[in-house]
């Protein structure tokens, strides 16, 4: 079980640092330009837009619904701006939260994956033709007018934005205007991908992060998708290696869970939930001796859950007495 | 209507504290350790409320959706989401986009009062 907290600190602390450092650097009226010019010396295209992009204008008040049945359907999910009305919109605050678009994209078995919040991120989103989903507050800090858009193109070189706004299928904001609004809401925003895909500007812990709840919510098979998409991607990681072997456990396919495991022990021999869990498998599928070795491997790594460990190599070894 | 909360929030920690002693005599059916816990070898993470998500609910009811919605919504939130929204549904940016009528004529009758054209807030002293 891990907390809210953690969630926060991992997601939101490298958001935090860049709005100090902001802040610091010159006001905030120079903070674009600082960027801009970073922006130059990267190699992102100097202008991108993603033309196909789907756009459902806005009913009154839905921006949300809207701006998030434009990034599902992008993904080849089956959506609609009226049909997410029930599962994001709240009547009494006349608009949607965060934390509703991400429950709703899970349900249409989508990653919402929040990105880091900078501009150098979501730019590069674009340029690999994956808009991106933005909180901005038009209005004022003391009177804010939160409003959910979906950025499709940018032009380095006339330094303006291009988004599905409200009612508008091609809005264009100067870069500048569109950054005050978005710093506002701490620049937040997500990409919505296919399990089978890791967004291009994904860290391994954030995208990790991003799979859990659907482990929570019992979604093994997207989970496991996701978890080896993300094995593909940074072979060397622990939690990705493991979370395709658990996912493979609950599906039921053991054998495929064992492998995954084995994979795991590769990248940290000394981990020793891989060799618990490798225990249990292998003494599921009665292979006691290996699965005997593998137990008293974790609980001599020990650690906080060497309890665990413990209860497993008594299982194992009670089986072995009963041959 | 709150004593029965009340007691229904009574009656539910029986339940989760029955279900909970249950699993603890179970045989080690699950026994893989889950991949939160290889993600963060810190295991001392907060306790998660269980009735949060039930709190949830009543109060996304309470904000005007549907029962059924409501339910469908809370099961795909994660733990750290439920725990996060709950009691704070109130504060939370929400995106909508039109300014509320209420808070516009607020505004309106604001400037006018501040431009000495009204006189509707006794603590607006406006233009002579």
């Amino acid at each position: 079980m891990l907390s809210g907290r953690k969630i926060r600190a991992a997601g939101f602390a490298p958001g935090g640092f860049f709005f100090a450092a902001v802040l610091l650097l010159a006001g905030c009226s120079h903070s674009l330009g600082q960027q801009m010019s970073q922006l130059r010396a990267t190699d992102l295209p100097p202008t991108a837009e993603i033309q196909q992009t789907p756009f459902f204008p806005q009913e009154r008040y839905q921006c949300g619904p809207a701006a998030l049945a434009t990034v599902l359907t992008n993904s080849g999910a089956d959506a609609d701006s009226e049909q997410l009305v029930p599962q994001v919109y709240l009547p009494a605050r006349e608009g949607s939260l965060q934390a509703e678009l991400l429950a709703a994209t899970r349900r249409h078995d989508r990653l919402p994956y929040v990105i880091n919040p900078v501009m150098k991120d979501l730019l590069r989103e674009i340029s690999d033709d994956r808009p991106v989903l933005v909180l901005q507050n038009l209005g004022l800090s003391w009177y804010p007018k939160w409003h959910y858009a979906v950025v499709v193109g940018y032009d380095l070189n006339s330094q303006r934005m291009v988004l599905r706004s409200g009612t508008m299928r091609r809005k264009t904001m100067p870069m500048s205007l569109f950054d005050h609004t978005w710093r506002r809401s701490n620049r937040w925003a997500m990409v919505v991908t296919n399990p089978t895909e890791v967004p291009i500007t994904a860290t391994e812990a954030n995208f990790l992060m991003t799979i859990l709840p659907f482990e929570q919510a019992r979604k093994w098979s997207t989970a496991n998708t996701a978890y080896r998409a993300a094995a593909k991607r940074w072979p060397e990681s622990l939690g990705a290696a493991m979370g395709t072997g658990n996912t493979y456990y609950q599906m039921g396919k053991k054998a495929d869970a064992e492998q995954a495991y084995r994979v795991a022990l590769t990248i940290d021999s000394n981990h020793a939930p891989a060799h618990n869990n490798l225990a249990q498998v292998l003494l599921e599928r009665h292979r006691l001796i290996e699965a005997q070795e593998h137990a008293r491997q974790a609980v001599a790594i020990g650690g906080p859950l060497r309890e665990s460990y413990q209860q497993t190599l008594n299982e194992i070894e009670q089986q072995l007495k009963r041959r | 209507m709150n004593a029965f909360r009340k007691m229904s929030r009574t009656v539910s920690l029986i339940v989760v504290t029955a279900f909970l002693g249950l699993g603890l005599h179970l045989p080690a059916q699950a026994a893989i350790v889950g991949t939160d816990a290889t993600i963060h070898a810190n295991q001392n993470s907060t306790a998660y409320d269980l009735l949060a998500r039930q709190d949830v609910r009543d109060q996304l009811v309470r904000m005007g959706v549907n029962p059924d919605d409501a339910m469908a919504r809370i099961n795909s939130m994660s733990e750290q989401e439920i725990t996060a929204l709950n009691g704070k549904l109130n504060e939370l940016p929400a995106g909508g986009d039109l300014v509320s009528t209420v808070a516009l004529i607020f505004l309106v009758l604001l400037f006018t009062d501040i431009m000495g054209w009204t006189d509707i807030f006794p603590f607006v002293k406006g233009k002579k």
